[in-house]
């Protein structure tokens, strides 16, 4: 196999995809380079709306473009987490599992769920859709983790040899500070 | 019931093998002259007896003969297909239930991990090739029993002694167990318990109580037992040859019963034999049939051993060099050496198997290369499409070998297909010369330097890594490619002598013919020689030895006479597996004597071990101090069996007859162009001798002679390379 | 180059070791291309030859392994990839690879360079033939003392051309605590049979003095003496494959040869990594408790629990190689989970190896092309000469599989979701030591789930059981029936599957396994300990992917005076997991004093049917677990590997199975357990922002247990994430925790 064509793709990204053709995409002598295209044609036709998908984050989410100035994470079912560049988790409902009740509902056995004591289980839901969309055991008072904040501008020039018409230096940078600063004057 | 030994009467004349493929049946018809001819015909899956006969009767044919008349005068019949790797790859075989040691059940899910066998080595670095192969079982069909037996340890009588019953046998469980897989309609049951090695008690209690339960409820399946039929140590590999013979053996007995009986309505009065792993044959009633899972790579082996007895050669490395791969393989002082945990089909068995190297490389392999420029061989391989010179998309070995001139594009399976010679030389440039900046010449020899080297190399390999010298042995060239290669991979490598054959490429086919009627059997034993021990000690010691021996030899008795072999016409060989204290594996050891029951005797087999070992270890991987351990021994019972004549021919001059010349060729040869003489195999005689640059064509196989070199035929007819 | 200074011993500067070192650096530091090779000649001019020289050179190393490792003692050794045989440089970086404990490749350049820093060309010299040794994590880069590194140098005409080399992980150690990774450490002192690279032998025999130090300063000499015999055989090999190789092409094309073999597996590895990933930065921690108040009374300064912090941010440089800093890693501590910046490579490389090396030659190219920031007074590059290194493996493969995942994460986002899957490898070892009925002494390490794990879930298909293993490739847990007879008192009683011990999710990672060990005829005396990654007091990473729960951290349960005799007698039933074991015990079914430990257990002394069990190797999901396919739920009640009450509860699903072992779906039920369990999500949670002000104000209040505070002030001591710590909670600079 030297290219994945979009049936495949498709079958892929649904899960739906037999372990032989897993096996051939992994034994491709060098991956294809436009896979990344039809990858995003796939991920566009399965969603209602029309943004323009850049890149994709999670299961469900996916950085978009609106208008021509904005990047923002959208969930598949529509729901808006706002700038890319910040953290989207502060955006999600959380549920924290602290007692050693709530811990034990997600491991099995019992005895393999982590310690009420000294962890808690975070759970990210989308307030659209309730789609769990990330999961983070650490003690209280940790940070929440920054999965991925993907270099764009670089990546579709430099990788893809496709450069965004709206690049910036300003892209990539970690803008999560600025919104827990907003959220510190509301206190 | 016929016994093979009857059928050496003199009165029969032929020999059939017949080997059936995937697509093809073919059959090795070997006349009392030791002359052979050649049938095929489609494999008939749902009824392989029709396909046996079809192939038995074009072989016939060709000799204007119909099967019956062949069967009639056949001494025997040998018969080795693939049907048991068929079932095991399409999951066809029987439905399996297990009853394993309580909190084993999902042994056959985690088969000890293992989820990269049969990979290369750059697959095996890329962790998400990793799978596990399909399960035997279904893993609703596995119920554990509570039971244990010990199987004792390093510290031998310093702790518990093996086969001391740590946990009895859960007679309740047992019957819980078969309730359920009665009720799951199973077809056959298999009993896998951890250490059933050393002592056999509880599985075949629980086999009894199976048998008495399918009895009451009148279902008619076997029961088979682990240790009846691999009993030796690491419970995965032993699971694997309980659900193969479990799932696929017994299946397969059937199949055979009926060619059997379809042969012997034809007119055959003999046993239809089949093929062992590990060389040798047996017939239908032989228990341990899966044993006979892989019997294609052993057929050449087998008749480079009849060769090697003949020619009075003591060590031989075989070279079988076909489409898709080089297959190497050693025969010491005529004895074929085994591996024990060969891994097949994704599986790795408890099996004794003839020990064979693969390279992923033959004549059919194609040749490209990667964006960074590497040379690759293989692993594709083009098969019956030969090369881009004939129906392939992808240049192979096979093309650089025409477009250097060294295979006659219009003689190709003595001219029945014609190659495009022109399309060999383009590819060659356009996707290899051309991109590494080589002219095609230089780029074909350094391909052919490759492919060699790769060969030379795995070759050496087997040798070396068994610490043998290469010069104490023949390297017998055949399989198709072969004779055609053969001047490269020997090159710069110090031999005794380097042979091939007119009929290199049925080589492996004929040896169908060669297999000797014999059975391994082998016992796992847990006998230790402690450091310092005292004369009366080491005699005790001796004595277990030549007990564990006396009783494989008794099985051998009993067994081969249900098979109809007379027991007093019974050949052994012996020989165990030893390691110093502390070592995991063990190393086949043979012996040329039986008994042992002193402690010199005990000494000596203390001193075979370690001849042994040094031949493969440096000085300094020796540890006598540790003292030594003795995990298996092993007895081989041969009973004679027809064989193949082998005729000697009347000796001619050294000069080939005029009539044996052909032609000459320009050939490119190590960066050169050489005036070729061409020279007809079938006009050659015994005597004489060709000198190179030369070429010997036959419709099977080419024979590439280079300058400085010569081939000289013998009076069997066998090509001695020099 | 300029004057040519002879030494006395007659070789010329440039052929000296610490000269071809130096020069390396330069050279690349200059040019970023390894010895300044920009074109590969060689390779341009003849590339079938250079082919066939680096085939010659990969079959060495490859043979060696087959060969040798038939000699070993242990079964890690022998076939569970625990070992590793290569051929390096002068200067140690790695030219060809066995397979095994491929990145192990990582340590060997640091023997090296500490054998040339400390002038061994002098004294006691380097010849052809010597055989050197070394397992000192601080001198040798090896991560723990149980691996064991052999070194045999190729040496021509005084020359040093390439070393022979070889690490395998040994059964003991030799530390106060028995096996071969202690927990219970203090410093370097308490690490076992530590030794920095020292000759041991010449003429590739060792000397009898190294037999009878580890007869002597082991628990198992005889066994460790045969993989030392094991290491030595494959490395004599390859030193004498190399001088045939040597001598067929020539010293000139080997040496430059070399060089152009390294440069181009830079250049390929580094096209690898452009070609999957997406620039960027990807964060990712895990965590390791270290539970030792009250067991180290006499070392009142290792006397505490600590909460051990691993973070690490991974970013695609402008070259578009990788860069891993683990700036917020704790600081190291008076416990056995340090390690120094070479041990910590060979972790971190055993994902870059695999992952972006598997297709070209892997070489020393794989770290170039991997930075990897390893910040001083951290817990990977301790600020002092002493720290106790015995079990970094117990942490630093949580930290590989961290920076794993942050790979497969930018897989997934770039498309290539047929390679991207949850990494772990929640690994196990017991080990321990006793003394038989008539005072025999031994020691033991059982590795079976060492040998191998589940796969983590893909973003579409479930792990495997049993499939893989993130440090060999070579997944193999071994047989029951081989570590019953290196290890008498120890019989399984279980060796199976763990049904539901996973991470779950819409795929869920691959069943964790678990055994069953059931002690007969402990004679005098046996101790028992365990040792392996995280325990279940926290998972295996801190982040699950994509809605997935991460894998489950190592769960063991010890059972004491058990009535197993009367259940035997009885054809009863006996516990065939760890889960089980506390499921009978609760339920009456075995009595006797059952424990189940969620931290590491000090070392317990075990009798006469006492039971030692353990559950380990599960594997993380991916994606949400009320998108999971209804009838994968169903199969997997089918064949025993989640149990019905949780399929309710995680995947609300409602089924049940017969005595018939049929199994039902009741779809009305399922459902509306499903609806319910949504619900929940909507109930149960918050928005995250309200969250965050609550949380701030805990931090504020330092309103959480002393060892979390404890871990924050041992990771904020770090000026980086200090910075990141006070920026997420908006906390004024001068705040302190």
């Amino acid at each position: 196999m030297e290219q994945v064509n979009k049936g495949l793709m498709k079958k892929l990204v649904d899960g739906k995809i037999s372990d032989d053709d897993v096996m051939e995409m992994r034994r491709m002598v060098k991956k294809d380079h436009k896979r990344f295209w039809t990858y995003l044609e796939v991920l566009q036709e399965g969603v209602s709306w029309d943004e323009k998908i850049l890149m994709r984050l999670n299961d469900h989410l996916y950085i978009v473009a609106k208008g021509d100035s904005e990047r923002v994470v959208k969930c598949d079912c529509g729901y808006e987490y706002g700038d890319y560049r910040a953290n989207w988790k502060l955006n999600t409902d959380l549920r924290v599992r602290e007692t050693q009740e709530q811990m034990d509902e997600v491991y099995f056995p019992a005895i393999a769920a982590p310690e009420a004591s000294w962890m808690e289980v975070r759970e990210y839901f989308c307030p659209g859709c309730t789609a769990q969309l990330a999961v983070e055991i650490v003690p209280s008072g940790y940070p929440m983790i920054f999965e991925a904040l993907p270099d764009l501008d670089r990546f579709y020039r430099e990788y893809m040899s496709q450069p965004l018409n709206d690049e910036s230096t300003e892209w990539f940078q970690n803008r999560t500070a600025e919104e827990t600063a907003k959220l510190k004057v509301n206190i | 019931m016929e016994s093979p030994i009857d059928q050496l009467n003199a009165n029969k004349k032929y020999i059939l093998a017949l080997d059936a493929g995937g697509t093809m049946t073919d059959t090795i018809l070997v006349m009392d002259d030791g002359t052979f001819t050649v049938g095929k015909a489609l494999t008939n899956k749902q009824n392989e007896s029709a396909s046996y006969l079809e192939s038995v009767d074009d072989a016939a044919k060709s000799v204007g003969l119909s099967s019956t008349k062949v069967h009639e005068q056949a001494a025997i019949s040998i018969y080795a297909g693939t049907g048991m790797l068929n079932t095991l790859l399409t999951g066809t075989g029987k439905k399996v239930g297990l009853l394993v040691t309580r909190g084993f059940e999902d042994i056959s899910i985690m088969e000890g991990g293992l989820t990269y066998l049969g990979q290369t080595q750059s697959e095996i670095l890329h962790n998400q090739l990793h799978s596990h192969t399909r399960p035997i079982v279904d893993r609703q069909n596995v119920y554990g029993v509570s039971e244990r037996i010990s199987g004792g340890s390093y510290f031998m009588d310093k702790h518990i002694a093996p086969g001391t019953v740590l946990a009895p046998l859960s007679e309740k469980h047992v019957r819980r167990g078969v309730e359920k897989l009665i009720a799951a309609k199973v077809e056959v049951i298999g009993i896998l318990f951890i250490n059933s090695y050393i002592d056999i008690s509880h599985e075949h209690r629980a086999k009894e109580i199976a048998l008495e339960m399918l009895k009451k409820s009148g279902v008619n399946i076997p029961v088979v037992c682990s240790s009846d039929i691999a009993p030796v140590s690491k419970e995965n590999n032993r699971l694997k040859s309980l659900l193969l013979q479990c799932s696929a053996a017994e299946h397969t007995r059937e199949t055979i019963s009926n060619v059997e009986e379809s042969a012997q309505a034809d007119g055959y009065d003999g046993r239809l034999l089949t093929l062992l792993s590990y060389g040798g044959a047996v017939n239908v009633e032989y228990p341990r049939l899966y044993e006979t899972v892989i019997s294609g790579p052993v057929g050449g082996m087998m008749a480079a051993q009849v060769m090697s007895r003949k020619l009075g050669l003591k060590n031989v490395c075989t070279a079988d060099m076909g489409g898709t791969s080089f297959d190497v393989g050693l025969i010491v002082n005529n004895m074929l050496s085994i591996r024990k945990d060969p891994d097949f089909a994704g599986h790795r068995l408890a099996l004794p198997m003839v020990a064979i190297d693969s390279v992923g490389s033959g004549a059919g392999s194609a040749v490209w290369i990667d964006e960074y420029k590497r040379l690759h061989v293989g692993p594709e391989s083009a098969g019956a499409d030969v090369g881009i010179c004939y129906k392939y998309d992808k240049l192979t070995v096979t093309d650089v070998n025409v477009a250097m001139g060294y295979v006659d594009p219009n003689y190709f399976l003595g001219g029945k297909i014609n190659l495009d010679a022109e399309k060999a030389r383009k590819a060659l440039k356009e996707t290899i010369a051309d991109p590494l900046g080589l002219d095609i010449y230089k780029a074909g020899k350094g391909i052919l330097e490759v492919v060699n080297a790769q060969m030379r190399e795995a070759a050496k390999a087997i040798m070396v890594s068994k610490g043998y010298n290469t010069r104490d042995f023949t390297m017998m060239c055949y399989g198709g490619a072969g004779p055609v290669h053969m001047w490269g991979y020997t090159q710069d490598f110090e031999l005794a002598d380097v042979i091939t054959f007119p009929y290199a490429a049925a080589f492996s086919a004929f040896g169908g013919a060669c297999a000797e009627y014999l059975h391994r059997y082998h016992k796992g034993v847990v006998i230790t020689i402690p450091n310092g021990s005292s004369d009366k000690e080491r005699t005790q010691i001796a004595l277990e030895v030549d007990s564990a021996m006396r009783t494989l030899e008794d099985i051998a008795r009993l067994e081969m006479q249900a098979e109809g072999v007379d027991p007093e016409k019974l050949e052994y060989r012996y020989g165990f597996y030893g390691r110093y204290m502390g070592q995991l594996e063990s190393f086949e050891t043979s012996i040329d004597f039986n008994c042992i029951r002193t402690h010199e005797d005990l000494d000596k087999i203390v001193a075979a071990f370690e001849d042994m070992y040094t031949n493969i270890y440096p000085e300094g991987a020796r540890f006598p101090d540790a003292g030594y351990a003795i995990t298996e021994v092993f007895v081989q019972a041969v009973a004679p069996k027809a064989m193949p004549k082998i005729i000697s021919h009347k000796l001619q001059g050294e000069t080939p007859p005029d009539s044996a010349y052909v032609e000459s060729r320009q050939v490119s040869h190590e960066g050169k162009f050489y005036d070729f003489k061409v020279w007809q195999m079938s006009e050659l005689q015994a005597g004489n001798v060709v000198q190179g640059p030369s070429i010997i064509r036959d419709p099977m196989t080419t024979v590439i002679i280079p300058p400085e070199k010569c081939v000289e035929i013998d009076q069997y007819m066998v090509l001695h390379y020099r | 180059m300029g004057a040519i200074i002879k030494e006395e011993a007659g070789v010329l500067v440039e052929k000296t070791m610490k000269f071809k070192l130096k020069k390396r650096d330069e050279l690349y530091g200059e040019t970023g291309h390894y010895w300044g090779i920009k074109e590969l000649t060689l390779k341009e001019q003849d590339p079938i030859k250079y082919e066939r020289f680096f085939s010659r050179l990969q079959s060495s190393v490859f043979a060696a392994r087959e060969k040798a490792r038939f000699v070993a003692a242990s079964p890690g050794g022998r076939e569970m990839g625990e070992s590793l045989w290569a051929l390096t440089t002068a200067e140690g970086d790695a030219l060809a690879i066995s397979l095994g404990f491929i990145s192990h490749a990582a340590a060997f350049p640091i023997s090296i360079k500490h054998m040339v820093d400390n002038d061994f060309e002098e004294n006691p010299g380097i010849n052809d033939g010597d055989v050197f040794g070394a397992d000192d994590p601080m001198t040798s880069g090896a991560p723990h003392p149980g691996d064991t590194y052999t070194l045999v140098p190729i040496v021509i005409e005084g020359e040093v051309l390439a070393w022979a080399c070889s690490v395998n992980h040994i059964m003991e150690a030799g530390a106060p605590q028995a096996g071969s990774w202690p927990v219970f450490t203090v410093d370097t002192f308490m690490d076992g049979f530590v030794f920095p690279p020292m000759k041991t032998g010449e003429n590739l025999r060792q000397a009898k003095w190294w037999e009878n130090l580890w007869m002597r300063r082991t628990r198992a000499g005889a066994m460790n003496v045969l993989d030392d015999k094991m290491r030595l055989a494959g490395c004599s090999m390859i030193h004498s494959s190399l001088h045939e190789i040597i001598k067929e092409f020539g010293v000139e094309y080997y040496r430059q040869a070399c060089k152009e073999i390294i440069e181009e597996s830079r250049r390929m590895i580094l096209d690898n990594m452009r070609s999957t990933m997406v620039p960027g930065q990807y964060e990712g921690s895990c965590f390791r408790i270290s539970m030792l108040k009250g067991q180290q009374k006499i070392w009142p300064h290792a006397d505490k629990d600590e909460l051990i912090h691993v973070h690490g941010v991974l970013s695609v440089n402008e070259k578009g190689s990788l860069v891993w800093d683990t700036e917020g890693s704790s600081r190291w501590g008076y416990h056995g989970f340090n390690g120094y910046p070479g041990g910590a490579d060979v972790a971190l490389h055993l994902q870059m190896t695999t992952t972006f090396a598997h297709n070209v030659k892997a070489t020393g190219g794989v770290k170039m092309n991997v930075e990897s920031i390893y910040h001083k007074g951290s817990i990977y590059n301790p600020d002092t000469e002493f720290a106790s290194c015995a079990n970094l493996w117990a942490q630093s493969m949580q930290m590989e599989c961290v920076a794993g995942n942050a790979v497969h994460l930018s897989f997934f986002m770039r498309g290539y979701l047929e390679e991207a899957f949850a990494v772990d490898d929640v690994w196990e070892g017991i080990q321990g030591s006793g003394v038989l009925a008539d005072g025999t002494p031994y020691g033991f390490t059982n590795f079976e789930w060492v040998g191998g794990t589940a796969m983590g879930a893909y973003s579409f298909k479930d792990g495997m059981p049993t499939a893989w293993c993130s440090h060999t490739q070579l997944c193999n847990i071994g047989n029951s029936e081989e570590f019953e007879y290196l290890i008498p008192p120890l019989h399984h009683l279980g060796r199976k599957l763990e049904p539901g011990y996973c991470g779950h999710g819409k795929y869920r990672g691959g069943i964790g396994q678990t055994a069953i060990h059931w002690m007969k005829e402990t004679g005098q005396r046996l101790g028992v300990t365990r040792a392996g990654v995280t325990t279940s007091l926290n998972s295996y990473v801190s982040l699950g992917m994509n809605g997935g729960y991460p894998a489950p951290g190592v769960v063991t349960v010890t059972a004491k005076n058990t009535n197993l005799d009367e259940i035997f007698a009885a054809g009863g039933d006996t516990p065939t997991t760890a889960g089980e074991l506390l499921e009978y015990a609760k339920e009456g079914k075995i009595t006797g004093d059952v424990k189940g430990w969620k931290y590491d257990p000090p070392e317990q002394s075990m009798g006469e049917n006492d039971l030692w069990a353990n559950a380990a190797g599960g594997s993380g999901g991916w994606g949400d677990p009320l998108e999971r396919d209804i009838d994968a739920v169903v199969e997997d009640i089918r064949i025993g590997q989640i149990p019905e009450e949780f399929a309710k509860v995680m995947y609300g699903v409602v089924a049940t199975k017969d005595e018939n072992d049929l199994v039902t779906l009741n779809e009305t039920e399922t459902k509306a357990e499903r609806e319910n369990l949504y619900a929940r999500r909507r109930s149960e949670s918050m928005p995250a922002k309200q969250w965050w002000a609550e949380e701030r104000k805990k931090i504020i209040e330092k309103n959480m247990r002393n060892e979390i505070l404890e871990m924050y002030r041992k990771s904020v001591c770090f000026d980086g994430y200090d910075k990141h710590f006070k920026e997420f909670w908006q906390l004024d600079e001068d705040f302190e925790i």
